[in-house]
């Protein structure tokens, strides 16, 4: 073997070291698992029928958290969470600069890496529950589906109690 | 032949050099393209530096005598506040993650004081007044804690408010589909005011409760 050969034997195997991941990645499936989900408690919003004269008022919220971990070897992305708990559901981050804190909807989902995980957590990601349908109790559960880019959809339980 | 092999010789040794170097240069860009395929993971999220204590206010500033309306729906000025000290966060109600968390913050806070939790005001001030009537900030607040106090304004006042704590709110645009679903960027401090009405703490998103609670007592046993 001379070196010739020897240094295209190694920039091939180099080579492949760098495709490796995207290889698995694009042969692979996901594999995805939610555990320790949870919502904080909305207690008291509701009930005022329009009293305060804003045809409705903006505090039926919450946020619910969890780790989705993807055993799988192929990537997959959390596109957007559904349930009958609340009006309007969306995948949520917040961002902290100088103690300013902001909060925009993930458009394109929430990637959940291969082999990995993703936590949502507060001041983190969260799934924000808008326009609640009932109050939320410590103790509550109630059911979101989780939508996911490789089209799976998993049911999540998501129990309520205090952060 | 003593020449053509130092000529047999000399290519290979550059050759070697030569693949040295790519050899190094594949290295480097193996674990280039690696750190690459995983940077989504590293570059993931915010991640939320909790600082260890509360940062003092070098001079105790005293904040303006403001009149706002409170959860009772009845006029109160910052004045009436004095005679405890004041924990006091600015936040709305429409806000999911971080505001609610801040006000579980203050209840821990009030439980960890145990009885002198009862000499402290714990006070929510709206940065969203058009959504937060005093009706939705009493049920908010009450929902923490009976004791706590809810306070909205105008919004320009509140803005002035604000400003006096270093601090800004920024209404963002709403969605489309549904305009009442804006969400509000804002300053998301705790702020420890003393018995005199004056700043004296103030603690970023996070920061432990046994912190705060012990900045509390200093406060009370000093006072």
């Amino acid at each position: 073997m001379n070196v010739r050969s020897m240094f295209v034997a190694l920039v091939a195997v180099s080579l492949a070291a760098c495709a490796a991941p995207v290889q698995n990645a694009g042969s692979g499936q996901s594999e995805i698992v939610v555990k320790d989900a949870w919502a904080r408690p909305a207690i008291g919003m509701h009930g005022d029928g329009g009293h305060s004269g804003h045809g409705g008022h903006g505090g039926q919220v919450s946020a619910a958290y969890m780790v989705i971990e993807n055993k799988g070897d192929a990537p997959d992305r959390l596109l957007s969470a559904a349930g009958d708990v609340a009006g309007m559901i969306e995948v949520h981050q917040t961002t902290q600069k100088n103690g300013m804190m902001m909060m925009e909807e993930m458009k394109d989902g929430l990637e959940v890496p291969a082999n990995g995980s993703v936590e949502l957590k507060p001041a983190g990601y969260h799934i924000m529950l808008m326009d609640l349908k009932r109050d939320l109790k410590p103790g509550d559960a109630f059911k979101l589906t989780l939508k996911f880019q490789s089209g799976k959809t998993i049911d999540v339980d998501v129990t309520v109690r205090e952060p | 032949m003593l020449k053509r092999n130092a000529r047999s010789v000399r290519p290979q040794s550059e050759g070697f050099k030569v693949f040295l170097g790519i050899l190094g240069s594949l290295v480097l860009i193996t674990v280039f393209g690696l750190l690459l395929s995983y940077a989504p993971e590293l570059a993931r999220g915010p991640s939320p530096t909790p600082t260890p204590g509360g940062v003092a206010i070098s001079k105790y500033r005293a904040i303006s005598n403001y009149t706002l309306v409170s959860h009772t729906n009845q006029r109160v000025s910052l004045a009436h506040l004095r005679g405890k000290p004041t924990l006091l966060v600015f936040g709305y109600t429409f806000c999911p993650d971080v505001c609610p968390l801040s006000m579980y913050d203050l209840r821990r806070v009030k439980q960890a004081l145990g009885e002198a939790g009862d000499d402290v005001n714990y006070v929510f001030i709206t940065v969203d007044p058009e959504r937060d009537t005093p009706d939705v900030l009493r049920r908010y607040v009450t929902a923490f804690d009976p004791a706590f106090i809810g306070l909205t304004s105008d919004e320009a006042t509140l803005r002035k408010l604000i400003y006096e704590f270093d601090g800004v709110f920024e209404k963002q645009p709403p969605k489309s589909d549904n305009p009442k679903s804006y969400v509000v960027a804002h300053t998301s401090f705790t702020y420890l005011l003393d018995a005199e009405g004056r700043w004296r703490m103030m603690y970023s998103f996070g920061t432990p409760i046994d912190i705060i609670a012990r900045d509390v007592q200093a406060m009370l046993a000093g006072s």
